[in-house]
């Protein structure tokens, strides 16, 4: 069953004379990992804000859990899909745990506060991300790495069906990507529905489910990774040539091949 | 008890301990309980004059700074103050025209300033529309500095006719600010509108933490970024120009006030703002009495502020761990 259907999606930004997405259809299947790989400047991120109802107005259709999107509010939209953005920055020092219980924001009527139980719900999550020993600690004096999983403790908190990441692991160093992507494949194993953007092939043969190569605000492959990754695809995306190795009869990892270093 | 129930406590009780004394005792003379029982003039210079003052200042320190915190949650930015959206020069146009046009008529003056401090307002969310530069937040500051210029351009043509003898002195004197001659009719004046603002505020004080996120994080948690901003921008827009025009222009204590606040409670907001309510009405208190009693003239309680304000604010901002 589909959690997310995409038909026929095109938007264009505001004075802009050509569409950022052009006619995307995509089914986003429950439960399971959907990666959307795509060089920088492909409509990854649009997609998303398409879908968290920032962006506004769009041809064509977006139906979640069989309802149009443009149907539903962006309050009730809140309380079933959390979307992690690919950077944020706050000058103010909040610390992680109040940080973090804004995330409760859609379940709270406007003029009430957490309660005991919201801040239960974030104590959770926090253990369970191994942030507990940060909680009191002020968010601007993160690390990189602990900044992102604040970032997605806070969407975890929203208590989300479905989970947006927009690159969750750029600037991030390999044991930290291990990390997220560690994360990512545990919400998808508790039956969420997990949607996450990456310039990086490797990180969708690792955790992804199904995956749609994106370039140019098109959608020109999908499927299994292992079927919709292959050299001749990635290398039409990115321009460069590139080998996919087999390990065990799996394509495990991509490599730019020698030859598109011009001083080889 | 945690270490910021005590803290607020202590602020609490600060604000009651300098209510008092400030009724009591400063000023040209001091007195007793026993004295205010039995010596009529006494009375009369604690009830009318002392306490529209004392309770003016205390009205005056919390509207601009549950304001100031409230601006810089919603600009996402801590160095912005309530008058960041032009309402101070608007307000000070709006008593320069008093001044000039309508003398005479009580509260006139009250009453055009704190129009043009909400005029104000207006502009800059009508010229920000216009702006093709920036996001949203850098085109409302924009607007705001367009609009604060426009209005200090009118004020100057306004110093430029005044009556250099009469009217020039009233209104440089408004736009130093004090609170020299309250009286009860303007604590009635400006109590409903100030502090039906500080408490709408007050109560939505866990809600404007969302301000300081990115706009689409904001949707993204089911609320509409720009009607929350322009909600909270326009409580804080309201306190601050029924007080001002009170008061006239006070500063520094709408940007120092958060601050210390933040040192001492940490950035959320459910703390910030109440925080800020008692500390602002304190210190605007005592400061004030600096300025009625620490000469025998007085000094313009703009003067004061400007003055304590920016020395606390480099003293808070330089003790204690960055977290930068």
């Amino acid at each position: 069953m589909s959690k997310i259907n995409i038909e026929n999606l095109r938007y264009r930004y505001p004075i802009s004379k050509t569409d950022v997405l052009r006619g995307i259809s995509l089914q986003i299947p429950e439960g399971k990992v959907t990666a959307l790989l795509g060089p920088n400047g492909s409509g990854k991120s649009t997609l998303f804000k398409v879908l968290i109802k920032v962006l506004n107005p769009y041809v064509g259709d977006v139906y979640v859990n069989g309802e149009n999107l443009k149907n539903i509010s962006v309050d009730a939209l809140s309380k079933i899909m959390a979307w992690v953005p690919q950077e944020e920055d706050s000058l103010f020092p909040y610390t992680v745990l109040d940080y973090v219980l804004l995330g409760r924001t859609p379940h709270l009527g406007f003029f009430n506060m957490p309660s005991r139980k919201d801040e239960e719900i974030a104590h959770n999550v926090l253990a369970q991300l191994n942030l507990s020993t940060t909680m009191h600690r002020k968010v601007p004096t993160l690390s990189g790495g602990e900044k992102k999983l604040v970032s997605i403790a806070r969407a975890l908190v929203q208590e989300p069906d479905t989970l947006i990441l927009d690159e969750p692991t750029a600037h991030l160093d390999i044991g930290n990507k291990m990390k997220v992507l560690n994360i990512i494949r545990e919400m998808a194993n508790s039956g969420r529905t997990v949607i996450f953007s990456t310039h990086d092939p490797n990180e969708v043969f690792l955790v992804a489910d199904n995956v749609a190569i994106m370039n140019g605000g098109e959608i020109v492959s999908e499927g299994p990774p292992a079927v919709a990754i292959t050299e001749e695809t990635l290398e039409k995306v990115y321009g460069v040539p590139v080998i996919v190795h087999k390990i065990n009869g799996k394509q495990v990892l991509v490599g730019v091949r020698p030859e598109s270093f011009k001083s080889f | 008890m945690d270490k910021h129930t005590k803290r607020f406590l202590v602020l609490a009780c600060t604000l009651a301990f300098t209510f008092m004394i400030s009724i009591f005792f400063v000023g040209r003379y001091t007195f007793s309980i026993f004295q205010l029982m039995n010596d009529e003039t006494a009375l009369n210079i604690v009830l009318r004059i002392r306490l529209p003052r004392v309770l003016a200042a205390m009205m005056l320190g919390m509207a601009l700074s549950v304001a100031g915190a409230t601006m810089q949650s919603a600009f996402k930015n801590p160095l912005v103050g309530p008058e960041i959206l032009g309402v101070s020069q608007g307000a000070a146009f709006g008593a320069a025209l008093a001044i000039l046009f309508l003398p005479g008529d009580p509260l006139r003056l009250e009453h055009l300033s704190t129009v043009f401090g909400l005029l104000a307002l207006v502009a800059s969310y009508a010229i920000s529309s216009a702006i093709r530069y920036g996001g949203r937040i850098l085109r409302l500051v924009l607007a705001g500095l367009a609009v604060s210029a426009m209005f200090s351009a009118g004020v100057g043509v306004m110093k430029y006719l005044a009556d250099p003898f009469k009217q020039l002195p009233e209104l440089t004197f408004w736009l130093l600010g004090g609170l020299s001659g309250v009286v009860w009719r303007d604590i009635l004046y400006m109590t409903p509108l100030a502090a039906t603002a500080i408490a709408a505020l007050f109560i939505i004080r866990w809600r404007i933490n969302l301000l300081t996120l990115d706009d689409d994080v904001i949707t993204s948690l089911g609320t509409d970024p720009k009607r929350l901003r322009a909600l909270a921008v326009t409580l804080a827009v309201i306190a601050t120009a029924t007080v001002t025009s009170v008061a006239g222009i006070v500063g520094w204590i709408g940007l120092t006030v958060p601050h210390i606040c933040r040192k001492l409670f940490g950035a959320e907001s459910s703390k910030v703002i109440p925080a800020s309510i008692l500390l602002g009405a304190t210190l605007m208190i005592i400061f004030d009495d600096v300025a009625r009693a620490i000469s025998p003239g007085e000094i313009p309680l703009g003067i004061v502020t400007s003055f304590m304000g920016a020395i606390l604010f480099v003293f808070f901002l330089s003790k204690g761990v960055s977290h930068e």
